[in-house]
């Protein structure tokens, strides 16, 4: 009996022992880079060195990690910020938001149906490989295969791709798509190692990236970080970091901790209150940047009273979007007139918001058959309640009884699609491309997924714009389509939310306007 | 004995298979993971495509079976977001979670035991309160409460240990959330050890044992003590699935790459065969803890015997 306790109490021994020495090393990648952060954050404000910084290694923090390292197989936001620096586009967009050649250096319709794109020469991706015509028909092709089963939808309408010479493909579509050279910039025109991918399979392909970009592929460890290092023989030059880190850190409040610490210098996308929180922490600044999400109340007029366009315009004059710019999100909001961004083709400046009219709308509301108001159920998410509570209170300041049903976003998502959400819902919309068309492109045909409005003369309109290829003919169809929107108030138009960087002070960077993390155009601050 | 754990292995398969029932229909009941996974732009013609290549189109009861059918051979599904086998990426994140459990639970023995002897043989005394004050703050702190406390006061304003993360591994990463993880435990069982030590303190045996001579502390040590940890295993074997299920909480506060995170990931993405690979595992786990914990009992407490 002694004998069989001392055998238990040693395995409880043995096994704590394995437990704290942790579990077998799965991750000798990590101590260099933690050595790079320690030695690199204690110097922060180093007094003797005034000007530029010394810094060399760059920590960003995301929310949530990549799910591969595969470009053509996500089709994530977080994941993309991090591929972008290790893979190029063949198009990519200039500080001011235009489109730019990358690995294209121009790009033409050569037909209603074929665009033309001429290749950069030159380039080698990570492991030596040539970047040619041939390997940018293999990434195309690849994106198109169903066996890649790719989730990044962009490119459906292409039908093929042809080979012209060394350095010039044509992209074929099945009909006219105007902004295929849009489309490029993001990872719909990601160009991937053909040789690579042929000799190593998906798994490993899956876990060891290899492009053209800035940053070359360090280490993965799932959930924690990816690592990078700069690309000495990069064909912009080479980046102003030598190292760059993703670290995973699930809680925005977590991450605002960790910048205070130096433990990371930036991350984007935090809410005006917690951008608050870190303003005056030492070493830390936080960066205002205009940005292309758009927010609205997306209303069901298959419900009375919102069949009634005069109900819907009440709605539109009941909130003062201004006051809630300014008093909410501390002003990193712009006013909208409609679903489209100001930075976006087919904006125009000329339709604008609906200014802030209580008595109009208790007049509209009046004449419509509702002097007191009615009852209508709104879903919100809790990240968003803040705002969302101060638009009901506009609205039950006109008489509207709001009763508020607090969702999380994922919920809500579903429930649009399976037309189950409420006769109001807060939402926000991001049209990647730049072109309205991603805007309109679910939300404005009467017929799509989350449109709940819409008319004869709005559906042919987007049909206009989605299929034409001359500019100033879409440019027609975008204005009507936004004068129709205005005017019908489908949506309670809001606002365009600012991106809130925060950062060391020893960084300097704006993200690209299409909002990818593409951090070649960081740099150690001046 | 033998019999027995065949027997409770037995019981462990219809446990299992319960959990899988569950898990896959209240999962169904959440939502849609193809609006989520598209983006905004996607059009309705993609939407039914990627539901059919996931086979999210079949009824219901038809994916249940496949589901099941699939369980039986051990393949545990495909992870919609990642499109790898769900097994695969637990595997990869299951050890830093029984890490970060094993680390919690030898810091809450470590501290409960000492606490719990000294509370209860000074009973009353300002130590005694001081213990029980403490222990009562730890029982009554949510994990995510007490983490962000932590990093706020260790972190942030003292700067001795890192905000979070898995980093190169040591153990200044694992000092936060094991302790934060731990706490409840710890409360636990020093509270339980405390009146169990108490009452076997008033025991005749002991007071035999007093009476014949023995010194103070080994009749703490060699008669009170080992009696009074029969109810500490009890819990502490219980226990092991509560540390499980609080490392779901630990892990996001912490940024601790293990199974909680992808489990929290996958049900905020709608990740369904994630998600009910997480729950059965995490299932399996603690049904095979608590197996393990009635078999340990029979090495403490020789009065136990299963055959």
């Amino acid at each position: 009996m002694k004998l069989k306790k001392m055998i238990a109490l040693l395995l409880a021994a043995a096994s704590l022992t394995a437990i704290l020495s942790g579990c077998g090393g799965n991750n000798q990648n990590d101590g260099k880079v933690q050595d790079d952060n320690n030695t690199g954050n204690p110097q922060v404000s180093g007094p003797q060195e005034p000007g530029k910084s010394q810094k060399t290694n760059l920590v960003v923090a995301q929310v949530s990690d990549a799910i591969t390292m595969d470009p053509q197989k996500q089709g994530t936001m977080t994941t993309m910020n991090i591929l972008i620096n290790i893979f190029d586009t063949l198009v990519t967009r200039d500080e001011n938001g235009n489109l730019a050649p990358a690995l294209a250096t121009e790009w033409k319709a050569i037909d209603e149906l074929t665009w033309q794109f001429k290749l950069r020469e030159g380039v080698k991706f990570h492991n030596g490989e040539d970047f040619n015509a041939e390997a940018a028909k293999f990434s195309l092709d690849r994106l198109l295969d169903p066996e890649t089963a790719s989730p990044i939808a962009e490119l459906k309408n292409v039908t093929g791709v042809e080979v012209v010479d060394e350095y010039t493909i044509n992209v074929i579509t099945e009909a006219p798509d105007p902004i295929i050279p849009n489309k490029m910039v993001l990872f719909g025109g990601v160009m991937v190692p053909p040789q690579y991918i042929g000799e190593h399979d998906a798994d490993y392909v899956a876990k060891n990236p290899v492009g053209t970009g800035p940053f070359k592929f360090v280490s993965w460890q799932k959930d924690s970080e990816v690592v990078m290092e700069a690309n000495e023989d990069y064909w912009r030059g080479a980046p102003a970091f030598k190292d760059l880190t993703f670290r995973v850190i699930p809680n925005l409040a977590d991450i605002v901790a960790a910048l205070k610490t130096g433990e990371i210098d930036f991350v984007q996308g935090l809410t005006s209150d917690l951008a608050a929180s870190v303003e005056n922490a030492p070493g830390v600044k936080i960066v205002s940047s205009d940005w292309i999400r758009t927010f609205f109340i997306s209303l069901d007029t298959a419900v009375e009273p919102l069949h009634d366009k005069a109900v819907r315009q009440a709605l539109n004059y009941a909130v003062d979007k201004q006051a809630i710019i300014d008093n909410i999100f501390a002003g990193n909001a712009k006013q909208v007139a409609t679903i489209l961004p100001r930075e976006t083709f087919g904006y125009d400046a000329a339709i604008e918001p609906y200014p802030y009219d209580p008595e109009k709308a208790k007049e509209l509301l009046a004449d419509a058959g509702y002097p007191d108001g009615f009852e209508v159920s709104f879903d919100g998410v809790t990240a968003e309640l803040t705002e969302v509570q101060a638009i009901i209170g506009y609205l039950e300041a006109v008489g509207i009884t709001v009763n508020l049903n607090v969702t999380d976003s994922s919920t809500l998502v579903s429930n649009m699609a399976a037309k189950t959400a409420s006769p109001l819902y807060y939402m926000g919309n991001t049209g990647w491309t730049l072109d309205g068309v991603s805007n309109f492109q679910s939300y404005a045909r009467s017929d799509r997924r989350y449109a709940r409005g819409g008319n004869d003369e709005l559906d042919s309109m987007v049909d206009i714009e989605e299929t034409t290829i001359d500019p100033a003919a879409r440019q027609e169809a975008f204005t009507r389509a936004q004068e129709i929107l205005k005017e019908e108030a489908y949506f309670i138009y809001l606002w365009q939310k600012n991106n809130i960087l925060a950062m060391s002070s020893e960084v300097d960077f704006i993200p690209n306007k299409n909002g990818v993390l593409w951090m070649f155009t960081a740099a150690p601050a001046a | 004995m033998a019999k027995y754990i065949i027997k409770r292995l037995f019981y462990a398969v219809f446990v299992l298979f319960g959990v899988a029932t569950i898990v896959f229909f209240l999962t169904r009941l959440t939502g849609d993971p193809i609006a989520i996974m598209l983006p905004d732009g996607a059009t309705d013609e993609q939407v039914a495509e990627l539901t059919a290549a996931l086979g999210l189109d079949k009824p219901l009861l038809e994916q249940y079976f496949i589901y099941l059918s699939d369980l039986l051979r051990l393949n545990f599904g495909e992870s919609l977001r990642y499109r790898s086998p769900t097994l695969g990426l637990i595997l990869e994140r299951l050890p830093a979670t029984l890490r970060l459990a094993g680390t919690a639970m030898l810091f809450a023995l470590l501290l409960a035991v000492p606490c719990g002897i000294l509370a209860a043989l000074k009973r009353g005394t300002a130590a005694d309160q001081g213990i029980m004050a403490l222990v009562m703050a730890g029982q009554a702190m949510p994990v995510f409460w007490a983490g962000i406390l932590m990093i706020m006061l260790f972190a942030v304003q003292m700067k001795w240990l890192p905000t979070g993360g898995y980093g190169d591994g040591g153990l200044r990463y694992i000092i936060l959330p094991a302790i934060a993880l731990g706490l409840h435990l710890m409360a636990l069982v020093t509270r339980l050890l405390r009146s169990s030590l108490i009452e076997v303190m008033g025991a005749d045996y002991i007071r035999t044992a007093k009476a014949k001579g023995l010194r103070a502390k080994l009749v703490v040590a060699k008669h009170a003590l080992r009696n009074s940890m029969l109810p500490v295993v009890t819990v502490v074997g219980l226990q092991m699935g509560a540390l499980l299920g609080g490392s779901v909480v630990t892990e996001t506060v912490f940024a601790w790459p293990g199974v909680g995170q992808l489990l929290v990931q996958a049900i905020t993405y709608r990740d369904f065969p994630l998600v009910q690979a997480c729950i059965t595992m995490l299932a399996a786990v603690f049904v095979f803890v608590n197996l393990a914990v009635d078999i340990i009992y029979v090495f403490v407490d020789p009065r136990i015997s299963y055959s």
